[in-house]
């Protein structure tokens, strides 16, 4: 079976306060007519239309994880006390990523050229809270069957460039989900093309008796 | 036991369920990681077991053991025939009940995604349920529970399969997330109204969480069910203790919910993960042969779903808006586009109307040249995965309703079902096995009756049919039957009465096809309005209008206060009331001004050219009114009172107005330049909106950008600053990568010794690492940008 898994075109729900709050949106204190809301919200639709939500990730055992690095199946050791601490309890991880794909992209710039900047700054914000909903969904699609199993998906995840998980580690995420075969590149500077694409890892707490094998268990059994 | 044996079981006292089976099969050794159905099949006696243990206990419904037994879930595991397998697994499940349980073929989510999502169609994964319901049926269950659904079309798929294989009962019960909606965003209320009208026997949820956030759920879902509710939430949720899982609430806490849970509304109840026969017969200790509620509501609510919303019609609510666009007929750019198979304008259509205030959008496909089935699957298609209000379906074809109403992932509406015995005979029955709802037209094989009592005759008529099918008042709206006035000047008089009647005797729900009555006469609006106003004043529930017509919303929303539909007028009082956007009480500015604090190209362009028609300097306009107005914007976005888009959209009109006025202007204004600024997004950057509304704000406030591009190599950046003898580098960086190439350029502006100051921002960026590389200011934000840059050139 293969390693890494693909779910297309999702339509993944998403909070539009979210949305807001990243436009500095503050509740106590913004004042906004309900002519600006209904335009700001249709161009939230649209940005929903121009994603096209791609989720790619594969599961993989966790060999050791020591005081500042994490060692995976397969050798692959990502340097960070950080994400040491966050995935001391896992004996398996979920490397995953979501990207928004290429027409959002240039819709954005379409915009930001055409002079159409507010717009462009809404469909930037909303592309980029859609695209984290999806490791969101993701991550809510895998939990459901390891509750099942007696395992454990941690409730939050960890994405290069946080803490001292440096962006360099993106590379890594990079060939492990074969990115580059869902037309997703990486600049030299680690940043990935669609520009509103995310990878993560989270981890799976699981109990002794496991059956583990080398690339993490599989999430088809259930209760 | 038949479907209404099953109801009144439900109904008459709480029924107990089992609990959770992979977890009781783990402690009696089954390995993590195999395939469970495999797995008891090779070691029966240990199912046998902990059903005993669980009739023991007082359940009164076991579960066969193929959660995963569907035909897709045991190929992953290499395991075929799913037939065969269920049907032992459903032997080995009526073995362990005997007489004194029922055992439910357990149903579950395949694990994959239908189309558009993923790769099977939905007819594809109906088949794969199919398979399995087959198995379990020649295995001999009582009935059948669709469990742990995350996906509601999935459910439907499951449901169906079920209902097209036999006529046992059928329980559903969804998986929610901690937000209350499932990880498609399906809310309890939509998947209970679209599992119920769909045939479900009972409906509930699974899993999820704990009992807590399902209690929230079951007393939320009470006042709208129609079937008998089902709880079967997990012992908390899990948590790894020394190596071992555990879940964080013990039998008695556990228990402890029964009677909450009663009182909400539930029929039946249970336990899932974490969850055994301890804590069943705890729950069934407490709930076991107590009544439970029935019916709470039995009023005339009309529900219509989609996949992630409801739409609620009562005759006490304000008028329900059917956006009526959808329909080539007359649109001769809809029809072409559909012809080319486009759905682009039909997509552009339905958020138009959404928008402009439209609950469920009638669609209509039938036009010459155009396959109505195909064109009604498609539309349907299209727009239930990206638009979340119902559709209600407009057709004469059964087949094009049949085909549409398969997918269709919620309660859709049918537009419509005559006293015709055509549409009796085979539109009637399409519709009530999709469950959906339809508008009653008050016309027969004889025509349209001229008077309203004959309307009536119909409707009453048609009625008795559609009881037969298990229709209510609350799944009907009842069209007045409006024609144009252009022909029979009382057919307006008639509908109305038809509309009171519904509303003051008949209790039933009612709609117009606002349209025809202006058919074929100048102004079609003015009649149009007038009769809206009229028809809401009899009690009209909904009306298929286009919403983009404004004077048929403004009526519409006035008359829901009129009626007091609108309690307290707030929803009219929120539409017209403006806020002021903070603007000093009292102080009086021009209408420019207030079209720029507004962010209104349009409006800003139009007011220039008043004011220049007027005599007005050009100059006068930019110091007197543009100039303050952005200064004022920018001191709401500093106190919060505006956020980003609103500063921007000011920013925006502001530039159409300088622009515009650039060729009137013959000396400088107090808009001057007030600097000149480099702007760049750093080598190896590729992120450039950030610095982009940078670009636009500085220009606005006077100064000469410069703006480089993304990705500008130092050098590039050091040889600008020279030619154009430049204040100010200002430089942006998303990435921690990238942020480094800021202190390159700050060293070599160093190094050449230039008389430049740099001013940095972006999103890795902070102010220590400004005064680290040696920047003159750190700008958190666009405003802020542009106050830097005035401090740094003197011109604050």
């Amino acid at each position: 079976m293969k390693e890494v898994k693909i779910f297309r075109h999702i339509r993944v729900p998403y909070r539009k306060s979210m949305i807001y709050t990243r436009l500095g949106y503050m509740k106590t204190s913004t004042l906004i007519e309900q002519e600006q809301v209904k335009q700001i919200d249709r161009w939230i639709t649209e940005t929903e239309m121009f994603c096209d939500i791609i989720l790619i990730y594969r599961l993989i055992g966790i060999e050791s994880v020591c005081a500042d690095s994490v060692r995976l199946s397969g050798g692959v050791t990502f340097n960070s006390g950080a994400l040491a601490t966050f995935l001391q309890d896992s004996r398996e991880a979920v490397l995953m990523a979501s990207s928004a794909g290429i027409a959002i992209e240039n819709e954005i710039n379409r915009l930001q050229h055409s002079g159409e900047m507010a717009k462009a700054l809404v469909y930037d914000a909303a592309a980029s809270v859609i695209t984290d909903a999806g490791l969101d969904w993701l991550m809510a699609y895998l939990r459901r069957p390891l509750i099942q199993r007696g395992k454990i998906l941690t409730s939050s995840r960890f994405s290069p460039g946080y803490s001292d998980f440096e962006l360099s580690n993106q590379s890594i995420f990079y060939d492990l989900l074969e990115l580059s075969e869902w037309g997703i590149q990486i600049t030299p500077k680690y940043i990935l093309i669609p520009r509103k694409s995310v990878t993560a890892i989270a981890g799976i707490g699981a109990p002794y008796n496991e059956i583990q094998t080398e690339n993490g268990g599989d999430l088809n059994d259930k209760e | 036991m038949t479907k209404n044996e099953f109801r009144e079981w439900a109904f008459e006292q709480i029924r107990i369920l089992d609990g959770a089976t992979g977890t009781q099969l783990q402690k009696a050794g089954m390995p993590i990681g195999v395939c469970p159905e495999k797995w008891v099949l090779q070691n029966p006696e240990t199912i046998i077991k902990i059903q005993k243990e669980y009739i023991e206990s007082g359940s009164e419904i076991i579960y066969t053991c193929t959660l995963g037994g569907n035909g897709l879930k045991l190929k992953e595991s290499g395991v075929e025939d799913a037939y065969r397998i269920n049907k032992e697994l459903a032997e080995l499940s009526k073995k362990a009940a005997g007489s004194r349980a029922f055992v439910a073929g357990d149903i579950a989510p395949t694990g994959q995604l239908m189309e558009p999502f993923g790769t099977y169609t939905f007819e594809e994964i109906v088949d794969v349920y199919k398979e399995q319901v087959n198995g379990l049926l020649d295995g001999g269950v009582d009935l059948f529970v669709i469990e742990t659904m995350m996906d509601i079309q999935e459910a439907r798929a499951a449901l169906l399969a079920v209902k097209e294989t036999c006529d046992l009962p059928v329980m559903v019960t969804m998986t929610f997330e901690r937000g209350g909606h499932t990880i498609n965003g399906t809310d309890p209320l939509t998947a209970l109204v679209t599992l119920q009208s769909l045939g479900a026997d009972a409906v509930g949820c699974n899993c999820s969480t704990g009992p807590e956030q399902m209690l929230e759920i079951i007393k939320k879902l009470k006042p709208f069910a129609k079937v008998p509710l089902v709880a079967k939430p997990n012992a908390g949720m899990p948590k790894l203790v020394n190596g071992v899982t555990v879940f964080d609430m013990g039998d008695d806490e556990f228990a402890g919910f029964a009677q909450p849970f009663i009182e909400a509304g539930v029929n039946i109840i249970g336990g899932c993960c974490g969850t055994s026969p301890a804590y069943i017969e705890k729950v069934s200790k407490i709930a076991k042969g107590r009544k439970g509620k029935g019916i709470v509501n039995e009023g005339s609510t009309l529900i219509l779903s989609s996949s992630r919303k409801t739409v609620t019609i009562e005759r006490t609510s304000p008028i329900c808006v059917i956006g009526e666009r959808i329909n080539p007929t007359g649109k001769k750019r809809l029809r072409d586009e559909l012809r080319k198979g486009s759905m682009d304008l039909v997509t552009e259509y339905a958020m138009d109307q959404v928008d402009e205030g439209a609950q469920i959008l009638d669609v209509n496909a039938g036009a010459p040249g155009i396959d109505e089935a195909a064109m009604l699957f498609e539309i349907t298609k299209t727009l239930s995965t990206m638009i979340q209000t119902p559709l209600c379906l407009d057709s004469s074809s059964p087949k094009a309703l049949e085909q549409a109403l398969r997918i269709y992932p919620g309660r859709a509406l049918i537009n419509s079902i005559s006293g015709e015995q055509i549409k009796l005979d085979k539109i009637l029955p399409v519709a009530a096995k999709y469950g959906a709802a339809f508008i009653l037209l008050p016309l027969d094989d004889n025509g349209v009756p001229e008077t309203a009592e004959d309307r009536i005759e119909i409707i009453k008529k048609v009625y008795e049919k559609v009881k037969q099918y298990g229709y209510t008042k609350d799944d009907i709206l009842v069209d007045g039957m409006l024609m144009t006035i252009a022909s029979n000047q009382s057919s307006s008089l008639e509908a109305l009465k038809v509309i009171k009647w519904c509303n003051e005797e008949f209790y039933a729900n009612t709609v117009m096809g606002l349209s025809n009555i202006s058919f074929g006469l100048p102004e079609r609006t003015w009649i149009n309005a007038a009769f809206l106003a009229m028809a809401a004043s009899c009690g009209l529930s909904c009306a298929i209008m286009n919403p983009g017509v404004e004077a048929l919303m403004h009526i519409k929303r006035a008359s829901d206060a009129l009626t007091s539909k609108d309690i307290n007028s707030i929803a009219y009082i929120k539409t017209y009331s403006k806020n002021n956007n903070g603007k000093t009480a009292g102080e009086q500015h021009n209408p420019l001004y207030y079209a720029v604090v507004d962010g209104s190209r349009e409006e800003v362009i139009s007011r220039i050219k008043a004011a220049l028609n007027e005599g007005t300097p050009p100059a006068e306009l930019v110091d007197n009114y543009l100039i303050p107005a952005i200064t004022y914007v920018g001191e709401l976005y500093q106190k919060g009172k505006y956020f980003l888009p609103q500063l921007i959209q000011s920013a925006e009109a502001m530039k159409s107005a300088m622009s515009f006025l650039q060729p009137y202007l013959e000396t400088e204004s107090a808009a001057g330049k007030k600097g000149r600024i480099i702007l760049a997004t750093v080598k190896g950057d590729i992120h450039d909106i950030g610095k982009n509304i940078v670009g636009l704000m500085l220009k606005n406030y006077g100064f000469e950008v410069f703006d480089l591009g993304k990705d500008v190599p130092c050098d590039e950046i050091i040889n600008k600053v020279r030619e154009v003898d430049a204040d100010i580098i200002a430089l942006s960086a998303l990435m921690t990568t990238t942020m480094e190439e800021m202190r390159i350029v700050a060293e070599r502006v160093k190094s050449e010794n230039l008389q430049v100051k740099i001013i940095v921002g972006g999103a890795a960026v902070d102010q220590n690492f400004a005064v680290e590389i040696g920047a003159d200011a750190y700008a958190a934000d666009a405003y802020a940008a542009v106050k830097e840059a005035e401090r740094l050139t003197g011109c604050c």
